[in-house]
């Protein structure tokens, strides 16, 4: 019951917020309309990371504990985080294009380190599907997990260094949101989407760990009845005459 | 700059549509989980 | 056992296996001298993808000769992986109370030192293929190529060993390494380039402490992951 309010609430302020984002808040000096995709495309990625973190987290909370419930919780955040990293990607497109006139920049270290983890994302999930059993799936994804997680950083770092030799253009920065200098308005517009999407993040964890739950014990039956028919098969077969003898 | 507007509807809408595509998802993967595993109740789960 | 007594035995383990996966490489010449021709075929390739222009293939030459080393890669560090895997040994070798760090170091040395011979033997094909000039810079490169190949061995051992005992392995190292492994072919490429271009801006030595910051965090995070894999 909780959760389903949660959920109401969650579409509430998604609702609001965009209302807030697209027609109250006045369009940008510079950057007109196309800077409405910034209060959609930096929250998407704060979740993306975000997700990211919790998948590295509980995939040691795993390797330490062994409780398989981590390992629903990663690949939870995983599976979110793969949308929501989409997402950051795609608004990141949107409104490179109209602003820099490109949809994808090099040497845009946020763009190419979404992008990086995007890649690492799918790899984790499709790397998943390949184990059946399910502590070794658990900590072999925990453990692939991790050195992703200690990647991340470094990609951002050599990427800015990168562009930093280059002198990128400083036309469009998706950074001007965050200056201290913005507009009251414009910030306020971007914490409230941000909280939105925050509680509807916090919605989709629980339902998806649910549903990773449901599926554990699924799964475990399924295995169960398989081990039981092999037995079974095994056994001799004892004739009805005999049985009575 | 309203030559931006379809960047900003393709933008909000495949983000917006996205997510609600996901979660409606989500709602009936877990409905028939939840059938088909049967009436093996989990303390940690709530029904709401 | 005391600290360091236990790190000299992890060492000597390490080192035994290490020195058990040059001798198997040596032995079965036809699969490390395949590699080494397919990379070298991948410059040709290359060529005739980006020509017949030499000034472009020149400009280019630091990308693709790193592109080549991070392919032929790919397949040695699989290929020393399997050897376990045929008959066993790396089962036998987890049974045993050996430190696990050092079963990674071992191979990762191992690694190592066949992307070092990779990495040697291409620089005179590019040089060759692509008119580039290499004995001026040749420490730079030397240092570079090293630096490179020790982020690639220590990222590829933990890899290969992820991905060595799942269907689907072949595509599963590429895909799960490459993402990785980017920082350390942004770097690389970048030192080639600017050792090749006498260092204009200066940027060379930047470029190597992102290299050795880089391999120093993978053969941490390596060894420590390594650990867990062979724990099941």
């Amino acid at each position: 019951m909780k959760t389903r309010i949660l959920g109401v609430v969650a579409v509430l302020a998604v609702a609001a917020a965009t209302w807030n984002a697209l027609f109250v808040v006045p369009a940008d000096l510079n950057q007109g309309d196309a800077q409405r995709i910034m209060y959609v495309h930096v929250p998407s990625a704060w979740l993306a990371y975000l997700s990211f973190g919790v998948t590295a987290l509980a995939g040691i909370g795993y390797l330490w504990k062994r409780d398989l419930r981590l390992d629903h919780v990663a690949l939870s955040a995983a599976e979110i985080g793969v949308m929501f990293t989409a997402f950051a990607i795609w608004g990141g497109m949107m409104w490179g294009q109209p602003v820099w006139g490109v949809f994808w920049q090099w040497e845009d270290p946020r763009l190419t380190t979404t992008a990086l983890l995007l890649a690492l994302y799918v790899g984790y999930l499709l790397f998943r599907r390949l184990t059946d059993d399910p502590h070794r799936r658990a900590a072999r994804a925990a453990v692939v997990g991790l050195i992703a997680a200690v990647d991340i950083p470094i990609v951002h770092f050599s990427v800015e260094w990168w562009r930093g030799l280059h002198q990128g253009p400083t036309i469009g920065s998706p950074d001007r949101l965050l200056n201290p200098a913005a507009p009251m308005q414009f910030v306020t517009a971007l914490l409230a989407m941000l909280g939105a999407f925050t509680i509807a993040w916090a919605w989709l964890m629980i339902r998806r760990y649910q549903l990773a739950a449901a599926e554990a014990r699924l799964e475990d039956a399924v295995r169960r009845t398989r081990v039981a028919e092999a037995r079974r098969a095994a056994q001799p077969v004892v004739r009805p005459e005999e049985a009575t003898r | 700059m309203s030559d931006a507007l379809p960047f900003v509807v393709a933008g909000w809408g495949v983000i917006l549509g996205g997510l609600g595509l996901y979660a409606a998802t989500l709602l009936r993967r877990l409905a028939a989980a939840r059938r088909a595993a049967g009436n093996e109740p989990s303390p940690d789960e709530d029904r709401g | 056992m005391n600290g360091m007594a236990a790190l000299r035995a992890d060492l000597g383990i390490a080192w035994a296996i290490a020195r058990k996966d040059a001798l198997s490489e040596l032995r079965g010449r036809q699969a490390a001298g395949s590699t080494i021709f397919f990379a070298a075929l991948v410059l040709l390739l290359f060529g005739f993808a980006l020509g017949p222009d030499t000034r472009r293939l020149a400009e280019a030459a630091p990308g693709l000769l790193w592109l080549a080393i991070v392919f032929g890669g790919l397949l040695t560090v699989a290929r020393l992986h399997q050897l376990e895997t045929e008959d066993g040994a790396l089962e036998e070798l987890a049974r045993y109370p050996v430190e696990r760090r050092a079963i990674y170091l071992g191979k990762a040395i191992a690694g190592l030192g066949a992307m070092l011979v990779l990495g040697g033997l291409l620089l005179p094909v590019v040089a060759i293929l692509y008119g580039i000039d290499l004995l001026a810079a040749a420490p730079a490169l030397l240092l570079t190529l090293v630096l490179g190949a020790i982020g690639f061995a220590a990222v590829g051992t933990f890899y290969a060993g992820v991905t060595v005992r799942l269907r689907a392995r072949e595509v599963m190292l590429p895909l799960l390494m490459l993402p990785v492994i980017a920082p350390l072919l942004l770097a690389a490429v970048k030192a080639t380039a600017a050792a090749l271009g006498g260092d204009p801006l200066g940027e060379l030595a930047s470029w190597l402490q992102l290299l050795a910051g880089y391999d120093l965090v993978m053969l941490l995070a390596g060894a420590a992951g390594y650990g867990f894999l062979l724990e099941e």
